[in-house]
């Protein structure tokens, strides 16, 4: 409980931090979210109303504190591009993305902890050497590549998948997994590489414990070895990099939106930033980063779980 | 145990299955629809032929270059994706024929007075709004005058000086000076009918209105998840009896042209329009084979070119103008860039139209173009230097790197720059540019263009300034005079030599270097049929495709099925 008790006010600090420094920093890129708000047939009367309704003639730490407000509110701003509310753009768009990075997290592990366990378990084998090119193999192919070879293959000649768009997932849960597998895919496809490697380089050093060498004196079999003593203390880098993922691909996903379609947080904040659209991209980036650091709560909660030394361990400083 | 199996063999095997992917990945498979014998209607159009009466149901997807920022036609910024869904949800006061003429179209007459000062439009009894609401005189004049409020598309009416409601069905517009050609400016954004509901009381546009759009078009707004999709559904109580055929249709915004193309060939969508050389050549041949039908849009289009800024200094003297045309080899663009499609332009239309007149436009000549940059060289001291701009688009990219290359070989100095599309827009208007790679001018009538090539419309006169719709802000007495004349007389040997002036000065001038006549098209599954548009509602023949205002590729759905068999 005091574990919990000390990330949730060390949480408080990191997002306050991070907020303002979004704020911040989208102030220092170039242009001018007036004169974009306004438009091209703004006059200087409307250029000084449209600042004076946005607040941008306040103090920028004033700005950022109604701008705090507004968001804790719901607030965001709207789109000078569409005049969509960012909040209702963003609740549009968010699911797509946590969706998509959900289920590629879960193709990846799905097919990286089966394939690491087996690798390790006979290191130097013929599958061990086999996933490794193929592993190296994955890691090369930049996502884009893979996107429209997976879209060419099962999309087009065997139109087992759709090449564009999807059902939303409360009005067809399985028509809606089925249309994003191949986005999916494409996400997980250099994510399961590298969970595969780490997973079982982790593996092979944990085999080499004492307490495994124990297990396996005691006659306990290979297998369960494997499974009950070996993988969790083995998860640590495995958790580490998918909850790393978890928060980089939340704004990362642009190109597998782009080439699919899929109107996710990544095309969002792109085309607001190609487009000169501030107010969309000062909420998206928020949203990424606060959605970051939740996540990294929550994979440090996991760490607490997997391992019962951290949750009774004290800091040293 | 250690692996007996060579390393070389297990990469051997890792290699193989890599070619295999590709390998499969690289082969077509035979077209699921099947399809008839494909005929050919004009030259380029391969189509499928309507066999027995159109069937009515179904749920046709269109595939779009872009979104678009809303659909309230007098507020909004419609390129050719928004004219598109605009012609499902409202219909345009007025259609192009077969014959290149404009003809009421909801509008059941649009009648000028003597001398075209005074035009009064007429609409259609009997026809509603989707909310209900009747279509009446009035609502032409809340729109009317919603265009003349607005910056943005007042000047496609800029010579309406008042617009009343006379009765309960008519409304009259007045104009400063005659304008003959009036009613090709209601065959597109400034012609489509909004509901009143779309407006606030004191003729405002609302926010609300330009997110779900009312109309008394074919197709009932029902959603719009920018970015994502915009759904209709079929009218019921359309205006037009038995029509449309559709039961729904679905606009998709999917900018990427390979992936628009490789969306029809799995099927996702039925329709798409591109304007991308590459993939109009890949569906020609794919249409000869039987598993897509196309129809290219070969009327009056657009032009490719390059639009310069005459104010700006760099590119001020029309030395520096003219080298930049005699230094473009507009033949090898136009074969490594269009893959020898397209047609080589020295003007603002093509040599089978009939406003065209040959002009001096110069033809490529690198050592004429080095001697007028040299020249230009010993008066003013400077090399001829600019930025040569963009969008990210990788064919533009392309586009803009071999355009750089002929003209720094003519001793130019020339940077690319590259900016996202709307803001590109956006700098062009404002004059914050040097020379951009354009695109523009696809009417049916050249008047309806002539917004482009005004002075009035040069902003405040400056390199940047004002809002220019005069994007080159080039200022030319002589062209006013001719598009004035082109635009108040209706004998046509009047207007042709009207726009022969035009075409003289904009070649004396090089406002715009040319380059190409783009070239719009549609592709459809085989499984589609109406694809062009079918006959007006007094029974003309229609123009197939084309027609909605400045842009080509653009068909109405009203009279397309799906086909079953």
């Amino acid at each position: 409980m005091r574990f919990v008790r000390k990330k949730l006010i060390a949480l408080f600090f990191v997002l306050l931090a991070v907020t303002a420094l979004s704020f911040f920093m989208l102030r220092l890129l170039p242009g001018d979210t007036a004169r974009v708000v306004c438009g091209i047939s703004c006059d200087e009367a409307g250029y000084q109303k449209t600042r004076e309704e946005l607040g941008l003639n306040k103090p920028i730490p004033v700005q950022y504190v109604n701008w705090l407000g507004n968001i804790l509110t719901g607030d965001m701003g709207t789109s000078a591009r569409n005049k969509q509310p960012v909040s209702e753009a963003i609740a549009q768009r968010l699911p797509v993305t946590i969706e998509l990075l959900i289920y590629s997290q879960f193709i990846a592990l799905v097919v990286a902890i089966p394939a690491g366990l087996l690798a390790a378990q006979r290191a130097g084998g013929i599958f061990d050497r086999t996933s490794t090119t193929v592993a190296f193999g994955l890691l090369a192919i930049p996502s884009f590549v893979a996107a429209i070879v997976l879209i060419l293959i099962f999309a087009v000649n065997l139109g087992w998948f759709p090449s564009v768009g999807y059902v939303p997932f409360l009005d067809d849960p399985l028509g809606n997994l089925h249309d994003l597998f191949l986005p999916a895919l494409t996400l997980a496809i250099a994510e399961m590489a590298v969970y595969m490697r780490l997973l079982r380089t982790d593996l092979i050093s944990t085999l080499q414990e004492d307490y495994i060498t124990m297990a396996k004196a005691k006659g306990i079999s290979s297998r369960r070895v494997l499974m009950r003593h070996a993988f969790r203390p083995s998860t640590f880098s495995l958790v580490t990099v998918a909850g790393l993922n978890f928060g980089r691909l939340i704004g990362g996903t642009f190109i597998v939106e782009f080439i699919f379609a899929l109107n996710g947080m990544g095309l969002y904040i792109v085309n607001g930033i190609l487009g000169r659209d501030y107010i969309p991209v000062q909420g998206g980036v928020v949203v990424v980063a606060v959605a970051y650091v939740l996540i990294n709560f929550g994979i440090d909660m996991l760490y607490a779980v997997i391992d019962p030394r951290i949750r009774h361990a004290r800091a040293i400083v | 145990m250690e692996s007996t199996i060579p390393r070389q063999r297990v990469a051997l095997v890792a290699i193989v299955c890599a070619v295999a992917i590709f390998a499969a990945a690289c082969g077509s498979k035979s077209d699921s629809s099947g399809g008839a014998t494909p005929t050919t209607g004009a030259a380029s159009n391969i189509t499928l032929p309507a066999d027995g009466e159109p069937q009515s149901g179904g749920a046709l997807v269109m595939g779009l270059e872009a979104e678009t920022d809303g659909f309230n036609p007098t507020v909004n910024r419609w390129a050719i994706s928004g004219t598109e869904v605009g012609l499902a949800v409202y219909d345009p006061l007025v259609a192009i024929d077969a014959n290149g003429a404009a003809q009421p179209y909801l509008a059941q007459s649009i009648e000028p007075n003597a001398d075209y000062t005074v035009w009064t439009i007429t609409v259609r009894p009997n026809v509603k709004f989707h909310d209900g609401e009747a279509l009446t005189g009035a609502a032409i004049t809340t729109m009317l005058n919603a265009h003349l409020a607005s910056p943005l598309t007042k000047p496609a009416i800029a010579p309406v000086a008042k617009v009343e409601t006379t009765g309960e069905l008519t409304a009259q517009v007045t104009k400063k000076a005659p304008w003959v050609t009036f009613p090709y400016s209601l065959t597109s954004q400034a012609g489509m009918v909004p509901a009143p509901s779309m407006f606030d009381a004191s003729g405002k546009p609302t926010d609300a209105g330009q997110k779900a759009p009312v109309g008394t078009g074919p197709f009932v707004f029902k959603s719009w998840v920018p970015d994502k999709a915009f759904d209709a559904t079929k009218n019921p109580n359309y205006w037009r009896s038995g029509l449309p055929y559709l039961d729904s249709i679905e606009f998709q915004p999917i900018p990427d042209g390979d992936t628009r193309g490789t969306a029809l060939q799995s099927g996702d969508i039925s329709m798409m329009h591109t304007s991308d050389f590459n993939t109009v050549e890949k569906f020609r041949a794919q249409a000869k084979d039987g598993k897509v039908q196309i129809v290219e849009d070969n009327g009056e289009g657009e032009e490719d070119f390059l639009i310069v800024n005459t104010k700006d200094p760099a590119v001020s003297d029309v030395r520096v103008r003219k080298a930049m045309a005699l230094a473009i080899d507009r033949e090898t663009f136009n074969t490594v860039i269009n893959r020898g499609i397209g047609e080589v332009a020295d003007g603002v239309f093509k040599p089978t139209s009939k406003w065209y007149t040959k002009t001096d436009y110069p033809s490529f000549d690198a050592a004429a173009a080095k001697a007028l940059v040299a020249e230009y060289k010993a008066d003013t001291g400077k090399t001829p230097a600019f930025t040569l701009g963009t969008t990210p688009s990788p064919i533009n990219q392309q586009a803009v790197q071999l355009l750089q290359q002929d003209l720094n070989a003519a001793g130019m100095d020339v940077t690319v720059k590259t900016t996202e599309q709307s803001s590109f827009i956006s700098d062009g208007v404002l004059g914050n540019y040097q020379v951009n790679l354009w695109r523009q001018f696809g009417a049916v009538d050249p008047d309806a263009d002539a917004l482009w090539w005004y002075s009035a419309n040069t902003g405040d006169g400056g390199a940047t300034g004002g809002l220019a719709l005069n994007i080159a802000r080039n200022a030319d007495p002589q062209i006013d005079a001719a598009l004035d004349q082109g635009r108040q007389t209706a004998d046509e040997a009047t207007r042709k030599q009207a726009y022969a002036t035009l075409q003289q000065r904009q070649a004396a001038d090089f406002p715009y270097i040319w380059l190409n006549h783009a070239l719009w098209a549609v592709v459809a599954n085989n499984n589609v049929r109406g694809i062009t548009n079918g006959p007006l509602p007094d029974g003309q023949p229609s123009l197939p495709i084309g027609g909605g205002g400045d842009f080509g590729g653009v068909v109405r759905f009203t009279q397309t099925w799906l086909t079953t068999s």
